[in-house]
């Protein structure tokens, strides 16, 4: 179980990527991940200009066309917004932090989520019924509303956005891992650790949770896109990020201002960026269920 | 009931030519939001609009800002501290009691001493020593000092009504018990941050109003309010956003109207107090011991670096006129002498300098985001051009409720002043002057400005009866407050609305939406 470069476990992993492979669009969404990646790793150096740092930016430059030139010399590709940013370049930028954003809070949730799920399954009795009381409390309040609230009261930051969505989030692991553990509980090798007197956390983390891994590792892929999702209306709504580090929630949430008088590019972009990182994810996220659900594997 | 279907048929027969309405309904969308409808709690111009139509006041101001006759048909300064004024004869309120020369004492012992008020009438009522009535027609004001400005000052104060008012608290009014007024339409309908409802007063005494039924409602998205007058869904829209102007200028069925305003909009640096801390930081993030903006060169370097030609062409698309000072050109007490700062970043540097900032600083500028058209877009701007001169500065826009009730906790904030004296007492009384609630000072002033020397010029020039002799003293005054940085003015904003084709309606100075006086 510890060595995960045994030829068996190496075997199998090369078996699962031919078989993943096998969707031509699965593929393009996987090769869209990593393209919107590796732009918003280095996005400081391919961006024209630093869309946060107010010292780059001038206000006579705002609100230029696509292919107008700007007062520094470089041309404002897909156009500027209403404070001169390159467009292109906060569109970078903003993928940044909705991939930090999107992936920071699912694998926090992830973390705690499943610690939480695991424990309470494994525990049972009493202990069990009201930790899953408690999910299922977290799971009662709409999303956006507490999200709102925890935001309104820590005020604006990437780093509040990132606690406010693992607080809403994690309850979904904690079911789904809590839901995977009963069934497992009941396979042989449990009771075989058990009768072992391995100790409990062994017997959690080393024995229960790589075979409850599969449905959490489909949800993980699904719940970051719906953090990246829930971070952009965040900050439509103006409770995410600060004014001056737009996300490109809030990029449409300002360009969506000038929608009516022409300035279309402000909204239209970032949201087409958004879509397609969006689309991307999931696409590879609905592959990954394909594969790990043994119900749908059948078919 | 009989009477009203009477009223509805009879106006829908009479407009079946033109428009197959039965009752006239007025449908308003309004920019700001109306926090309450106590008509003294809270001197912002979304409340007065609605104040304004339920209750009268003494005088009335009209859309160019002209002094005139409300329930006091003529008021005589019968000593150099006492006003006497003649009230309107046969006026009811929306019950049906009589008004009487009572109701005005009740009103003017009430109006400035509201609870929890976010920015009261204090200041109007300032030079008011006491009201007795005299007979139940007339009225006399004695002052403490002289106060020649008293008849204006009183067009802001709504009077209420005794027997309504009577031990009532803001929350009576906002539930419609105590909003009996003497109005143009009467209370029907206040949903909190949605709409207020309105219904004619057909006994009012002023001239005759046409829509049976008034609706405000809020919409605080320029964009949303755009559509909403392009669908058809109101009739009429107040602020309308710069960058749609030139498409309702276009469209057939839309009619445009602005008037250059009274608004200024600034902003205030914290100069007093420990609120600063929280919003201030060293160059490298470090506590700092003292306020920077507790000095005055700091604030005139703030002032030097902003680019307000490039604001006001870039951001407002010329729906506002630059400026040093706050108010219109034209207006009594404007001065001539005072032109928008020239943008200078090497001049507002060498000042940080001499301040003892040559690293400059951080600061953080609040800013609400559904009060003032653009007016984030316009601190990020400033955010810009403060950033080159090396104070690094952070933009936290926020929604209206949650900023005026923080108000007093930020160092820089963006603000906007209605002048509503007509001059530049307001700005000088009510903000810049020292916190002094017994002699009717600083009622507004929530960034702890204080200058000794200024309050006296101020007390001073607002004792002369000769016109032209306040206005020398006023514009003084104008110049110590605007030489010592006490706020940083950018611009004076035009007022527009936008109407569906058939109204009409005189663009007001003062930027309030009245449903009383759009006729069709």
């Amino acid at each position: 179980m510890q060595a995960i470069l045994s030829p068996t476990k190496f075997r199998s992993g090369m078996r699962f990527i031919r078989q993943f492979a096998q969707s031509p669009i699965a593929l393009a969404g996987l090769v869209l991940i990593i393209l919107i990646v590796l732009l918003a790793i280095f996005a400081p150096f391919i961006s024209p200009q630093n869309p946060y740092d107010l010292m780059q930016l001038d206000i006579m430059d705002g609100r230029m066309a696509p292919g107008t030139q700007s007062s520094a010399g470089f041309t404002f590709i897909i156009g500027s917004d209403d404070q001169g940013r390159d467009m292109l370049s906060a569109i970078f930028y903003g993928l940044r932090i909705s991939l930090i954003v999107g992936l920071g809070s699912a694998a926090l949730a992830f973390i705690i989520g499943t610690a939480f799920g695991l424990t309470a399954a494994y525990v049972g009795g009493k202990i069990e019924t009201t930790m899953m009381r408690i999910v299922d409390l977290q799971l009662s309040f709409p999303t956006i509303l507490s999200a709102l609230l925890i935001l309104a009261l820590l005020g604006k930051s990437v780093g509040n956005v990132v606690f406010a969505i693992v607080l809403v989030e994690w309850a979904t692991y904690a079911r789904t891992a809590r839901g995977a553990a009963l069934t497992e509980l009941r396979r042989e090798y449990v009771e075989a650790a058990r009768s072992l007197r391995l100790p409990h956390r062994n017997i959690l983390f080393r024995q229960l949770l790589p075979n409850c891994l599969s449905p959490l590792v489909v949800l993980l892929t699904m719940q970051v896109a719906r953090a990246i999702t829930l971070e952009a209306t965040l900050s439509f709504l103006g409770l995410g990020v600060p004014v001056t580090e737009p996300s490109l929630g809030l990029l449409i949430s300002s360009g969506y201002e000038f929608m009516l008088s022409g300035t279309y590019w402000i909204a239209l972009f970032p949201g087409i960026a958004l879509l397609v990182t969006i689309f991307a994810i999931n696409l590879v996220g609905d592959r990954l269920r394909q594969l790990l659900d043994p119900k749908a594997a059948q078919k | 009931m009989t009477l009203r279907v009477y009223v509805f048929a009879l106006a829908s027969a009479l407009s079946l030519v033109s428009h197959p309405v039965v009752g006239k309904d007025l449908t308003i969308g309004l920019s700001g939001t109306v926090t309450s409808l106590d008509p003294h709690f809270y001197n912002a111009s979304p409340n007065n609009s609605i104040a304004m139509q339920v209750f009268d006041r003494l005088t009335e101001r009209t859309a160019e800002g002209q002094l005139v006759a409300g329930l006091a048909t003529k008021w005589e300064a019968v000593e150099e501290t006492t006003w006497r004024l003649t009230l309107r004869e046969g006026v009811k309120w929306h019950d049906g009691k009589t008004f009487t020369a009572d109701d005005v004492v009740f009103t003017l012992g009430r109006a400035g001493s509201v609870p929890n008020s976010p920015g009261g009438f204090g200041g109007f009522m300032r030079n008011i020593a006491s009201v007795k009535a005299d007979g139940d027609l007339a009225v006399v004001i004695t002052t403490k000092a002289p106060a020649p400005t008293l008849p204006g000052e009183l067009a802001n104060i709504a009077i209420v009504s005794r027997h309504a008012g009577e031990g009532a608290d803001t929350a009576d009014y906002n539930s419609g018990e105590a909003a009996i007024g003497t109005g143009a339409f009467r209370f029907s309908t206040f949903r909190q941050g949605i709409e207020v409802g309105l219904e004619r007063n057909p006994d009012w005494w002023g001239k005759k109003v046409v829509w049976d039924h008034a609706k405000y409602r809020m919409i605080s998205s320029a964009s949303a309010r755009t559509t909403a007058i392009l669908a058809g869904d109101v009739d009429i829209v107040d602020a309308p956003a710069a960058t749609d102007i030139a498409r309702f200028k276009s469209t057939e069925k839309l009619a445009f109207v602005s008037t250059p305003g009274l608004r200024v909009i600034y902003l205030a640096p914290s100069t007093s107090g420990d609120a600063w801390k929280a919003n201030v930081k060293g160059s490298n993030g470090e506590a700092l011991e003292a306020n920077p903006l507790a000095d005055p060169r700091v604030r005139n370097a703030l002032s030097a670096a902003i680019n307000r030609e490039g604001i006001v062409d870039k951001i407002m698309e010329g729906t506002a006129t630059a400026s040093g000072q706050w108010l219109p050109k034209g207006a009594f007490s404007y001065s001539a002498d005072i032109q928008p700062p020239k943008p200078d970043a090497v001049a507002a540097k060498k000042m940080l300098a001499d301040a003892g900032f040559p690293n400059g600083f951080q600061l953080t500028v609040h800013v609400p985001n559904d009060r003032y058209p653009n007016a984030p877009a316009v601190v990020q701007a400033v955010a810009q051009m403060w950033t080159r001169i090396g104070v690094k500065t952070n933009v936290e826009a926020l929604p209206w409720t949650t900023f005026s009730s923080r108000k007093s906790e930020f160092a820089m904030k963006l603000l906007g002043l209605g002048n509503a004296t007509y001059d530049a007492s307001s700005m000088l009384v009510n903000v810049l002057g020292t916190v002094d609630p017994k002699r009717g000072l600083g009622a507004a002033n929530d960034s702890g400005y204080s200058n000794p020397a200024l309050d006296e010029i101020v007390a001073n020039a607002m004792t002369i009866y000769d016109d032209k002799a306040r206005e020398t003293a006023l514009i003084e005054a104008v110049k110590i407050a605007v030489n010592d940085g006490a706020i940083i003015p950018l611009y004076q904003q035009s007022n527009a609305w936008v109407t569906r084709k058939g109204l009409s309606y005189a663009p007001r100075i003062d930027e309030r939406t009245l449903a009383k006086d759009i006729s069709e």
